[in-house]
């Protein structure tokens, strides 16, 4: 069977409750990743920040109820509303239910965990325990790069 | 013996059917529990305690309405996916140049003319988030707008039988078509939007007109853009208009108004290629059972006798005077549609006014306009006073400008006495003096 430890990216850089968005976002350019994870006081994994719902949260839920948006693509409203959350925490964008995989579960399920949060990485984690990411890069090789399994 | 236990029984179905009813009114009103499952449940209590039979409740049920309804909520689900709506409103924005008070006049008089078409809530659904971008585009407070906007949505409503849910409830039931609502309903509602206006200008003028806008921030909109599939925007446009003529010359065919809508629904979705699993999802089945439920609970209060009792009692304080009658009418819908749900005060209304049809000398027409007007007017008086109030304030208070019932309040109320007062000479002169 094809294991979550033996694919996944080890990388347990991440940040706590009161961390900036700036912040946030510098660390996922610089580690290339769409995600962070972040740890309580006592390190534990508390649940993660995605680019995908910093994203979310920067659409005011006035466009989000207009059927087209289309007629607005020269307006630059969206960046000026996330440029206005630069510097706030990033308590209210944690996603505390942020789905997660053990080391030990199998690719296959990784795969379907994604697919059905349609996400494009989890973080895996044990017994609290914040070790690294799957993407879905990492499920497509298990397939294309047989000399791993 | 025999008799007083008849008596006795008669009283007791008066009491719960009127218990049922108020337990309805106050759940919708106070909104504690969503208005399909407080009517449908109070519908089924009449029918365990043997008030009305099934085949009652059934007959009860005006599928006039309904289907039109249904029919109008089709259309309207695939005018939506046309982008015609939103063409609509950027055109007539980019009109103003970005003029903040000539903004509020065009988006007012868009959400009065799809509001003569189309369901309030579904207008009020297209046109608030729009007003949210082009207030953020040019940075100006859209409260007065979105105020705007919820009043010409209720006085809009109130031009055409297909306005708003009274009217479409009063079409249904009584032999009043399309035209002669726009005969009677249209004038005044007219005369009142040029009012409201003016009165609005008053209010409003200098504080819109307080702010420098960046104009090419207007010109930046690009209407052309939200129409992605022409032939859909032409053919549901044609369908649409077709049916409207329909309705407009329903004397020459005689087909009803609900299959007319329903017809029309149907065949847009055949011209326009469309998955009805999609298209039937966007009906809004939770109003649709709420009316439902509506109609068995009027019904089952209709057969105790209630509310023939209330009948008896209204033209006995009107006098059998139908100039009266009429007063006392609009009067009461306009005041009880502020606080308390125009859709069951209609229904119960109809039932009234059919009731003091049987023992009123002459038309009664002048009834159902004032019953008409006064309860799709009235409903501007508070932010609770119609759907359309209710979503537009509860869409405010997840923005940064949050409308509060004070604050609407404080316009809303005054500008509802105004038109109830026009529509109140309107009726008097057009059918007590020049009668």
């Amino acid at each position: 069977m094809n294991q979550v430890k033996d694919y996944m990216y080890k990388d347990i850089t991440s940040v706590n409750e009161t961390t900036t968005l700036r912040r946030a976002i510098r660390i996922m350019r610089l580690h290339r990743i769409d995600a962070v994870a972040v740890v309580d006081k006592t390190g534990k994994y508390a649940g993660c920040i995605s680019a995908q719902e910093v994203i979310n949260a920067s659409v005011p839920d006035y466009i989000k109820s207009i059927y087209n948006t289309s007629f607005m693509s020269r307006i630059d409203q969206i960046t000026a509303h996330l440029t206005n959350m630069l510097d706030d925490p990033i308590t209210h964008l944690i996603n505390k239910k942020c789905p997660s995989l053990s080391p030990t579960d199998s690719m296959a399920y990784a795969a379907d965990l994604l697919s059905r949060n349609k996400k494009t990485i989890l973080p895996v984690v044990e017994e609290g325990i914040f070790l690294g990411w799957v993407s879905k890069i990492d499920i497509l090789s298990v397939v294309s790069d047989k000399q791993k399994t | 013996m025999s008799f007083a236990f008849v008596i006795d029984i008669n009283s007791v179905n008066i009491v719960i059917a009127l218990t049922v009813l108020i337990l309805t009114f106050i759940f919708i009103s106070t909104e504690k529990l969503p208005n399909a499952i407080a009517a449908m449940t109070g519908g089924f209590l009449l029918i365990v305690f043997r008030i009305v039979t099934q085949e009652e409740a059934v007959e009860f049920i005006d599928f006039d309405t309904v289907g039109l309804l249904t029919g109008m909520m089709i259309s309207v689900a695939v005018m939506r996916k046309s982008g015609l709506f939103e063409y609509i409103a950027i055109k007539g924005i980019k009109l103003t140049g970005g003029n903040p008070w000539k903004i509020l006049v065009v988006l007012s008089i868009v959400t009065a003319v799809l509001s003569a078409f189309l369901d309030n809530v579904t207008t009020v659904l297209i046109i608030v988030p729009l007003t949210f971008a082009v207030a953020e585009a040019i940075r100006i407070n859209p409260l007065p707008i979105l105020i705007s906007e919820i009043m010409f949505s209720n006085i809009g409503g109130a031009a055409t039988l297909i306005g708003d849910p009274p009217n479409i409830m009063i079409g249904g039931a009584t032999h009043l078509d399309f035209l002669d609502f726009i005969s009677n309903n249209l004038p005044v509602t007219v005369l009142v939007s040029i009012v409201t206006f003016m009165l609005l200008r008053l209010i409003y003028y200098r504080k819109l007109m307080a702010i420098v806008v960046e104009k090419e921030r207007i010109e930046a909109f690009d209407e052309t853009k939200v129409i992605e599939d022409k032939k859909l925007f032409t053919i549901s446009l044609v369908v649409f208009s077709l049916v409207i003529m329909a309705f407009v010359t329903h004397q020459l065919h005689e087909i009803s108004l609900a299959s007319v809508a329903l017809g029309g629904g149907f065949v847009m979705m055949l011209a326009t290629r469309q998955d009805p699993e999609e298209i039937l999802k966007e009906v809004e089945w939770p109003t649709l059972f709420f009316f439902l439920g509506l109609f068995v609970i009027v019904g089952g209060l209709e057969k105790t006798g209630v509310i023939g009792i209330v009948a008896v009692k209204m033209v006995e304080l009107s006098e059998g005077e139908i100039t009266y009658a009429t007063q006392l009418v609009l009067w009461v819908s306009a005041l009880s549609t502020t606080v308390i749900n125009s859709i069951p005060f209609t229904a119960t209304m109809i039932s009234v006014i059919r009731d003091m049809e049987a023992i009123m000398p002459g038309n009664i027409d002048p009834l159902w306009w004032a019953l008409s007007l006064g309860a799709c007017l009235g409903g501007n008086g508070t932010i609770i006073g119609a759907a359309a109030n209710i979503i537009v304030a509860g869409f405010s208070q997840k923005t940064r400008y949050p409308l509060r019932f004070a604050e609407y309040l404080k316009v809303g109320l005054p500008l509802m006495f105004v038109s109830i007062i026009i529509v109140s000479g309107y009726l008097f002169l057009k059918y007590g003096l020049l009668r």
